[in-house]
């Protein structure tokens, strides 16, 4: 089984590696922008832990 | 050549490339036209219909704004209208915001809507992405006690239940592993989203048996509400979905006019999005303190 955005087969032109076109290096901008998207996420739920930001619920 | 009506009308408004579904179109928005031979077929009150969502005549640019501002009516809608669950609202939208930054991902390889400012083009990221994360988040975390009449429970953090945080957590953490691992073995970020959702809310029912209902109804409850949108949009800008999503990426197949993965991705951000802040409050819950 061939694993990978083409899965063996030539890549489609309409494919696009993360900031990094198919026939190009891939330059790891995307896995840095996921990484940075996972930690505002954590953030912001991080921020349930102060009683203020619960906004008198609970 | 052929001469049938059915190669004609392909010919008309759309790529010469159409015609032939083995050549690609040059342009992502100069998709295949699809067929509109059965016009004969459709009834004279859904014709009167699209007129006049042809006649709203909003301009291509601005057509993915006006769709996320539909949905942030509803929002606000819901706001003034359920006072008592606007924590709720709040919390699930602003949590939902930061989803909006992974547009860049989606742009040109699964759709590439026209943007305000022309920003698809010009920074490959749009604005319209961040009101419609807002927007769609506080909807699906409310819809369920909004049909149903059913309040909000944030239950209290019993002492035994203290054992099973770790468990809890990792529960919570679910959806990480599952979208990595998607990702690497199909190279496409919209199934490894899917895949997160849906080992998100698997997870949750194991945690939170008590959530289960909540989940299930409210996820077919938002999937209704997204499909609902979604021929709202074929309405008000007839072609919009054939022009903005890329019918050689992921949504390729499509379900009344409908790419079936924006179906899907309706019914599993629905599915996960709906208990999801209950989740999280009972996890800062403060724990009950034992007796002296």
């Amino acid at each position: 089984m061939a694993i990978g955005p083409s899965g063996g087969r030539p890549p489609d032109p309409w494919h696009r590696r993360y900031w990094g076109y198919y026939n190009q290096p891939y330059p790891g901008c995307g896995c840095l922008w996921t990484i940075i998207i996972i930690l505002i996420i954590w953030w912001i739920i991080a921020a349930l832990a102060y009683p203020p930001a619960r906004l008198g619920w609970w | 050549m052929l001469r049938s009506p059915i190669r004609r009308h392909a010919w008309v408004g759309g790529d010469p490339a159409a015609a032939d579904p083995s050549v690609r179109p040059s342009d992502p928005h100069l998709a295949p036209t699809p067929r509109t031979c059965a016009r004969n077929r459709v009834p004279v009150w859904a014709l009167k219909l699209a007129l006049r969502g042809a006649l709203l005549m909003i301009p291509i640019r601005y057509v993915w704004l006006s769709w996320s501002g539909l949905f942030f009516l509803v929002w606000i809608a819901l706001m003034i209208r359920y006072r008592a669950y606007r924590p709720l609202m709040w919390w699930s939208s602003v949590l939902t915001v930061p989803f909006g930054l992974s547009e860049p991902f989606f742009l040109l390889h699964y759709w590439h809507p026209p943007s305000l400012f022309n920003l698809t083009h010009t920074v490959h990221a749009d604005l319209e992405t961040f009101l419609f994360c807002f927007s769609i988040g506080g909807t699906a975390a409310v819809g369920y006690h909004v049909v149903t009449g059913r309040p909000m429970v944030i239950r209290r953090r019993a002492i035994p239940d203290e054992r099973f945080l770790a468990w809890y957590s990792a529960g919570l953490l679910v959806p990480l592993p599952a979208f990595g691992a998607i990702l690497l073995l199909t190279g496409e970020i919209f199934w490894a989203g899917i895949a997160g959702f849906v080992a998100g809310a698997v997870a949750r029912l194991i945690c939170r048996p008590d959530l289960a209902v909540k989940t299930l109804v409210g996820g077919l409850l938002f999937f209704g509400y997204y499909t609902l949108l979604l021929f709202v949009l074929t309405w008000m800008a007839p072609g919009y979905i054939e022009l903005a999503w890329n019918v050689h990426g992921p949504a390729a197949i499509h379900w009344f006019g409908l790419p079936l993965t924006e179906l899907l991705f309706g019914l599993c951000f629905g599915l996960y999005w709906s208990g999801l802040f209950e989740q999280l409050a009972w996890l800062f819950a403060s724990p009950e303190r034992s007796p002296r």
